[in-house]
Formats: structure tokens, sequence, C-alpha cells
């Protein structure tokens, strides 16, 4: 009877949709900005070897497993002329034992690579003298320092090609995860602690990455870009975050000041003694692609409608400006009624703000 | 139809029915009910929340809710599943079925047993009533400190999430007690250890995984409990206390809670798998001890959890080793599965669908879980989709189908009658599709680098076909389960009648009529094998003779329990007010618990000798 066998060929359906889904996955899919299966680097390379060999086993143990459950059901199936109860076995010590050995032994076979690439991941970086960059979470941005450049910046980082970069990475408000999919796995943030990871960029290019440990209301704009450039470049770009900004932006820090702004981020220095701050560092902010934690790209359009309402942008940002903005005579708008929302900052000291920062470079 | 209105065996004219009779109820049989009913409400919307987080992520920027909103609904999705969903779901099991398959009158304890359901009940209700105060919980379903201490979530959310697991802890401990002690005490002449079913050794081994690992998060909570209230120091870094603390002890309660919501459903296959192959289960001594194995290295592979924390590489090696291990019992579980069927007469009803669903489903979640077991491949799928794929192929694809296979299977042992086998089909074949739907592309987002907990992403990350499906696939889940409902509800009137024995069945529970009476056997069975209705019916094994045991003696209904557990759920609920309100409600509580319990204490507690009417 065709019904009793209609069951199997869902199960055999379900089955060969999966597995062809499994088979085409590392071959078909699209390269994506945060996909971790196209390796760029030293670090992810040889995590995606380890991947690979895994992914491969598995899916060979899928297709004998289920495909002998799909075999015994479409053998046993009941043919309803049954007079008797089949033979009652109860179990096969000898089977027993040679599966769970086999068992042991497939286990074995991915277990031993799996620790030469945590001695890998976790030994000290594969060359001398790597470029160091401190990493610190913070909801919602990144903040980068180069200790031996003494540089600090936000949410974009430069490194040269081909040099290893070794990444001290903490936090100080709660844990965050620190991650660029395409160049390595990601080591998590924590208050308190300092943690190593690294790997060394051979390709050029812009790579994204996000938070990945929830941190709160906008866990989910917390993103972060690296930028491989020729060393040269670097070197070049080193000098120009260390260079003194144009005199003539001095003209804007006065309404910058005025406007709080000051009390969270530094425009004149960005040294090892402005590191911490409550917001991200501005000083070369006009040199960055773009504002906010990787989520607006940086044109002035787009900083007016950041700096105006934050929170608009990235829920419960803690950008808010002093109160006594809202205190004066003149209070400039309603949402000093609500402190939470916007920075109730009248349009043309916006305005202003905007040309000072498009300064910064 | 001849058979709608036959009247059941056993229609108790006795029985006491109404609303009063349910609240002081300690019968284990209904307790078992209201566990399943208060469990699968809580599914439906612990499911609701699921869905409006499917709808924001179906588009690119979507705007459904707010940012804060999908923070609280991850959040309480994954508390509602795990701890009121799945977790009382099996409870249900275990209160009906496991006294009527040791062949057991009721469980050691059954006013306590009557407490844990109502401290349960508290306690869902104390924590789900944070949205009605507007602050839900939204530090994620771990909420790992410092995000959850008073500086990283200000309002009570946490605190509803702490307090209300602690409720839900009380609870559970208190089960696991009583199912210990029924489990090893109370078993029919002649079942020894190796004769009790296997979802009764399942049983066991969660009840001592629930009794040794709540206390750990016991300790956990209080600790954030305490930074939170009373401003100790236990999770703050800024006063050089490590935040890792709290996820050691958040997942070494965590990972054995895994094998509290997997192993009950394992029981069930257990037993559905050899009924619907007519065959006994292969091995039956390796699937318990395997059962045992992941229970005992369920305690040993918590830092799996904490790979990228960065715990250095001998702790990575050993995690990652122990991990690996439990891979060999729970293929030894599948290979005895699989084993079982072979070789039988296999029939598809609709527990035997669902119960090899899970086999199929929960092979995948084991195989991924493998994939991050290797702590380099964890470091680029941890806290991606590709971990919310793994964990619904084995809490969804495992525990859901494996929960449902025995909601079909022993239905007509609740009721009497049988659920409709055509709206079964369709509920398992929508289940199954729209589960795979859903979560089979959900590796692809996670390997595309898709971090979970995200409520928003943009249309350039690429993410946005295989959100779609996935979305599609949840609706399509959400719709049989209504398919399920209908069932469920109109084949008590409708559906056939059952007799004791459906499924020509092997175990003692299908001994008894159905619904069992009030004292579930008029005789106690006497046990020769591991499969005494079998032996009865194809072996020629004595059968229990006609009429019923003098004596027997049934615990009378008590309305204590609820006053008890109101007590016990004021005292904890009431604790988040102490720093602001005063620490009143919580002294109310504590009244309500000492007077509840002397109550109680002076009840007659050697019960009554049910009458003959019949």
């Amino acid at each position: 009877m065709s019904d009793k066998r209609a069951p199997i060929f869902g199960f055999t359906a379900v089955f060969l949709i999966l597995a062809i889904l499994w088979i085409w996955y590392p071959f078909g899919t699209p390269l994506l900005f945060q996909s971790t299966i196209f390796p760029l680097t030293d670090n992810a390379e040889r995590t995606q070897s380890v991947y690979a060999m895994v992914y491969w086993i598995t899916l060979v143990i899928f297709l004998v497993v289920e495909g002998l459950l799909l075999y015994t059901l479409f053998r046993f199936r009941a043919r309803g002329d049954e007079k008797a109860p089949p033979a009652q076995t109860h179990g096969h010590t000898a089977l027993e034992v040679g599966w769970t050995l086999a068992t042991v032994v497939l286990v074995l076979v991915m277990y031993v690579p799996s620790c030469a690439a945590i001695r890998y991941h976790q030994g000290p970086p594969p060359t001398p003298n790597p470029l160091v960059i401190d990493v610190t979470g913070r909801q919602w941005f990144w903040e980068f320092y180069y200790p031996d450049q003494d540089l600090t910046t936000a949410n974009e980082i430069v490194v040269p090609q081909g040099r290893t970069v070794l990444f001290h990475v903490s936090a100080t408000d709660v844990i965050h995860s620190f991650w660029f999919p395409r160049l390595g796995g990601k080591r998590d943030a924590v208050p308190g602690r300092t943690q190593p990871m690294w790997f060394t960029p051979t390709e050029l290019g812009d790579f994204h990455g996000q938070c990945t440990e929830y941190c709160g209301s906008s866990h989910a704009l917390m993103k972060m870009d690296i930028k491989v450039v020729p060393a040269a470049d670097f070197d070049a770009w080193v000098a120009q975050q260390k260079a003194p900004s144009d005199p003539a932006a001095m003209a804007g820090f006065g309404v910058f000041a005025a406007s709080g702004c000051i009390a969270c981020h530094m425009t004149m220095q960005n040294d090892k003694t402005v590191l911490h701050m409550n917001g991200p560092n501005l000083m070369k902010v006009a040199t960055r692609g773009k504002i906010a934690a990787g989520i607006l790209d940086n044109t002035p359009e787009n900083l007016k409608l950041w700096i105006s309402n934050p929170q608009h942008v990235k829920p419960d940002a803690k950008m808010n400006v002093p109160a006594m903005q809202c205190t004066g005579p003149g209070t400039p708008d309603a949402c000093c009624r609500d402190v939470q929302i916007g920075n109730c900052l009248p349009d043309a000291t916006v305005d202003q703000l905007v040309a000072y920062l498009e300064m910064m470079k | 139809m001849a058979t709608a209105t036959h009247t059941l065996p056993h229609a108790h004219a006795a029985e006491p029915t109404g609303i009063w009779s349910w609240i002081t109820t300690v019968d284990h049989k209904r307790i078992g009910i209201l566990y399943g009913v208060s469990a699968f409400i809580l599914f439906m919307t612990g499911g609701v929340e699921a869905l409006i987080m499917r709808l924001q992520l179906a588009e690119p920027d979507g705007t459904v809710v707010s940012a804060q909103t999908f923070n609280a609904l991850f959040t309480m999705h994954g508390t509602t599943m795990i701890f009121m969903a799945i977790m009382p779901l099996g409870a249900a099991f275990f209160n009906y079925m496991v006294p009527l398959m040791i062949g057991a009158r009721d469980v050691a304890f059954p006013r306590l047993n009557a407490l844990s359901y109502w401290v349960f009940f508290f306690g869902a209700l104390f924590i789900n009533s944070s949205f009605l105060f507007g602050t839900p919980p939204d530090a994620g379903w771990f909420a790992y400190a410092p995000l959850s201490n008073r500086t990283g979530s200000p309002t009570h959310s946490v605190d509803f999430w702490i307090l209300g697991l602690q409720i839900l802890g009380v609870a559970s401990m208190m089960a696991g007690v009583n199912f210990i002690v029924t489990i090893l005490n109370m078993r029919a002449p002649g079942m020894t250890l190796m004769r009790m079913p296997v979802f009764v050794w399942m049983v066991l081994v969660v009840q001592f995984l629930v009794v040794l690992a709540f206390p750990i998060i016991t300790v956990g909570l209080v600790f954030l409990m305490f930074d939170r209230l009373f401003g100790t120091n236990f999770y703050i870094p800024e006063a050089g206390a490590d935040p890792l603390l709290y996820q050691h002890l958040f997942w070494l309660f965590g990972h054995p809670e895994v094998y509290i919501l997997i192993l009950p459903a394992m029981g069930i296959v257990s037993e559905v798998l050899p009924t619907f192959s007519r065959k006994p289960l292969f091995g039956a001594e390796f699937v318990i001890f395997s059962g045992i194995a992941i229970g005992f290295l369920g305690f040993g592979v918590w830092s799996h959890h904490m790979f990228t924390t960065g715990l250095g590489p001998v702790a990575d090696i050993s995690f990652s080793f122990t991990t690996m291990m439990i891979a060999v019992p729970t293929a030894v579980k599948i290979f005895n599965w699989i084993a079982t069927v072979w070789g039988g007469q296999l029939r598809f009803d609709t527990p035997m669908l669902f119960a090899l669903g899970f086999v199929f489903m929960f092979t995948i979640g084991g195989l991924s879980g493998f994939m991050h077991a290797v702590p380099a491949i964890d470091l680029q799928q941890q806290d991606t989709y590709f971990i919310v794929a793994h964990f619904h192929y084995v809490l969804f694809g495992g525990s859901i189908l494996g929960l449902f296979g025995g909601i079909y299977y022993w239905y007509p042992k609740f009721t009497g009658r049988l659920m409709d086998e055509r709206l079964g089909m369709y509920h398992f074949w929508g289940t199954m599709i729209g589960f795979n739907m859903t979560f089979f592309p959900m590796h692809f987002l996670g390997a595309d680098g898709m971090p979970r907990r995200i409520y928003t992403y943009h249309a350039w990350e690429g993410w946005s076909t295989w959100n779609m499906v996935a979305t599609v696939g949840a609706f399509i889940i959400a719709s049989s389960q209504l398919i399920f409902l209908y069932n469920y509800v109109t084949s008590r009137v409708r559906g056939k009648v059952a007799g004791n024995d459906p499924w020509d069945a092997a175990t003692l529970e299908w001994a008894t009529s159905s619904p069992p009476p009030e004292w579930d056997f008029d005789r106690i069975p006497q046990v020769t094998s591991s499969r005494p209705v079998f032996d009865m019916k194809y072996h020629g094994a004595p059968k229990p003779p006609p009429g019923r045991d003098e004596g027997i003696h049934i615990p009378p209904p008590s309305y204590w329990p609820i006053i008890v557990g109101l007590g016990i759920a004021m005292i904890f609920g009431g604790a988040m007010l102490v720093p602001t309100k005063g620490p009143w409600v919580s002294i109310t509580g504590f009244v309500i618990f000492v007077g509840g319990t002397f109550g109680w204490v002076f009840q007659p507690g050697y019960g009554y000798t049910p009458s003959e009417h019949h």
C-alpha cells in the first residue's frame, strides 16, 4: 500500500534537501562581508583547514547514519499481514562495543588536529615584532590604541599588509566580543582582563567586523572596520594621524566646548593621555569612512543626523548634552523635557559642529 | 457514531470536578495535566515572542519593534522556552507517567508534588508579570554580568529574571527530590532497577541533574542579586572581581540543564520506537548507561560555552575533549535506536513519526555541536546564528519533537481516546518542514557572519534571503501547532475510544484503564521482566486477578500547597523591593509561608480509602 510508505518518502525528501544544501554551501554560497569560510589571514586559514575536515566528516556521518535509518524504515515497514511479533532481539554486545569504539576513534581523528589548532591560535604570534593594538570594547563603539605609535582612534583601524597584528582585547563597561570574521576567530572583551589575539593580514582591502557578545540595547550597531594597506601607506597614515589639526579648525572649538561635547570627546589630542574618555576620540574623525561605530557613512548629512538625534540612530546611545543646555534662559527645544532623547541643540549649533568635525583631518 | 458517546471504562462518578478540585488536587495525574497545560500556554507565549522576532528580522532594517523590545523578546523567549515550557512539559510526563510506569499509586510525597507545581505556577506568573510593569528582562537568557549588574541594567528587569528563576528553581528542586524518592522506593514488586522502563531511568538521571545543578545557579544568582540589591561586589570588575566567575557558575549549571531538557525526550523515544517496531529496545542497558554517562559528563563540559573568553590552551584542550566525548554515549543511543527499528514491523502512527523525527533532527544537532566542540571552529561560530541553529536542532528538533511524540503516545492514557491520525500527520509534517526551513538556513547565516541577538541588519550585509526563508518557516511551525491544539481539544470528545492498550505496548502503564482510576491500579501488578504487559499478552505471564486490592489509601486533597507556594513566591518576589520600599512584601510572604506550613503539618495526610462505586 502506497500510503504506508508516504512517511518514508517524506523523510527521504527532507534528508535529500538537507544533504544537498550541506554539500552546496561551501561551493555555492556568495562571498559576503562577514563570511567566515573565505579566510584571509594565517589565523583564519588554520581555522578553515580544521573546519573543512570536520565539515566533510560530519557530512559523511550524516549521510551514513540518516541513510541507514531511512533504509531501515523502508525495509522493515509493516506490510499489514504479519501474524506474530518479529524476532525479539534484545541486543548484541559485540555490536555495542564495536560502534562505541568506532565513535571513539572518529572523535580522536578530529580531536588531534583540533588540539594542534588550539596551540597555534593561542601560542605566540608567528612573526617577531608584531604591530600591537589595544582594543577596548565600549557601549557601543570600539576604542583602539597603538602603543608603539602612541595613537588613539576609534571604530576603524589601519594595519600594514603582511605584518602580524597582535591585539590586546579588553573592555571597560560590559562584555563585548571582538571579531573580524574574514580575518580570524573572535575574542571576548572582558572588563578587568586583557587577552591577546593575533592574525597576519595578507590581502589589501577594507573588511568588516562586529561585536558578537550581547552588550545591551545597541549591540547590533557596534560595528568596526579594518583597512589593510601597503606598509608605506600605513606609515603615511600614522604620520597623518599624529599631525596637529588644521589651525583654522580652532575657530570651531568654542562651540564644540560650549555644547558640552568636550566632556566626552577629544579633538586636540590622540595620545595615551586621552584613553578611555566616555566617547570615541574625534581628533581625526574626518579621515574615517564611517561614523557612529561603522553604521553611517561619514558625510555631513549623516553627521548632522547623528549629532541632532543620536538615540534615533542608535537606541540608548550615551551621547546626551549636559543638563546645562536645558536649564538656562531661552531653552532651545522642547526635547529638553525628555533628556534621554536628542541632544537639544539648535540647528545652527549642529551645523557649526558638523563644520568643525569636517575639519578634523 | 456509537463510539462517540460510548461510556469510558472507569468513568469515575465519585471523582470530584470543578476548579476547586484542581486547585486542591494532590493526584499526580492531575498535577501532570496542570503542568502540561501551563507549559503549553507558556510554549505558545514563547512562540509568539519568536514570531515577533522573526517578523523584525524578515527584512533588513526591520521596524516592527524597537531595539529594547527585541532584546526583551529574545531574553524572554529563551527563558520561557527553557524554564517554563520544555522543563515543565517534561515534568508533566514525569508526574503523569512515572507512577503508572513503575506500578505505584502516586508519587512519594503527593502534597509536595502539588507544592512544586504551585511554586512553578507563581514563578512563571511573576517573571511574565514583568511585561505588565514595562520592564521585561532584557539581558539575554544567561544575563552575563556586568551587563546584568545594577549599572548595566538599572531597572527591575533583571530583578524579575533573577528572582523568577530562583522561584522556578525551588519548584524544580522539590520535584527532583520527590521523583528520586518515588523511583527508588515505590516500584511495583519485582521491578528491579534494570527492569525499569528506559523513560523512568532517564527521569531518574534528570532528577539527579536537577538536584545537583540547580544549587549552582542558585549560588550564581544569589551573588548577582546581592550585587544588584545590596551593593556587594561578586561580579563588579571595578571592585576587582572577575565577571567570568558568573559565566562559570552559570554554565556549570547551564550545561547539565541542556541534558535536563533532552534526556526526558530521549526516554520517550526509547519507549515509542520499540512499541511501534514491536520489538524490545535494542541494548537497553547500553542506552541506560549512556544516559547516565551523559549525565556525568554533562558536569564536565561547561567551559565549551566560554572558548572565546580566553581561558587558555590547557582549559580549551580539556573541555574540548570532554565535550567531544559526549558524542560517544550520544552516538551509542542513536545506533541503538536504529538497531531497535531494524528487523521490526514498523507502524508509522503519529507518535512514531515524532520519535523518528527526533532521531533524524537530533543527529543533525549533534553533528553541528561537534563542530563547535573544536575550539578553533567555535571561535568563528560562537554567538552567531550557527549556534542558534545548533541548539534549536537539539532543543526543538530534539526535546520538543520528542515531547510531542510523548503527547500523542500517551494521550489515550490521559483521556481514554486517541488523537486524530490525519491531523497528527499534518501537525508532524508542518512542524518538520517549518522547522527545517527556519533553522537549517541559520547555519548558513552564522557561517556568513551574522551575530545572534542583533535586532537589525542592513541589506548590504547579504543576510536578507535566508532570514526571509527562516521567517516563513517560523510561521509554518506556528500554524502547525494550531492544528495540534485543535486535535488535542477535539479528540477528547471525538477521538476513537482507545481501550487500555491501543498501541500494543509493553510497559506497565498500559495494564491499567485509560484514563486510570485515581488509585492508578486496581491491583498492584507483579513484575517479572522489563516488558510486563508484552509478556502478559504474548508469553502467557499471569495477569492480575479481577477485583481490587484491599486498603487502598489515597491522599486527601489539600489547599495548603497553593498557599505555601504563594508564600514562597512572595518571599522571593518581594526581595527586589527591599532596597527601595522595604521588606514588607517578603515578610508578608514569610508569614503566609509559615502559616501555610503549620496548616499543612496539622492536616491529616495519611489518606482515605476510595469508595466502591463500580
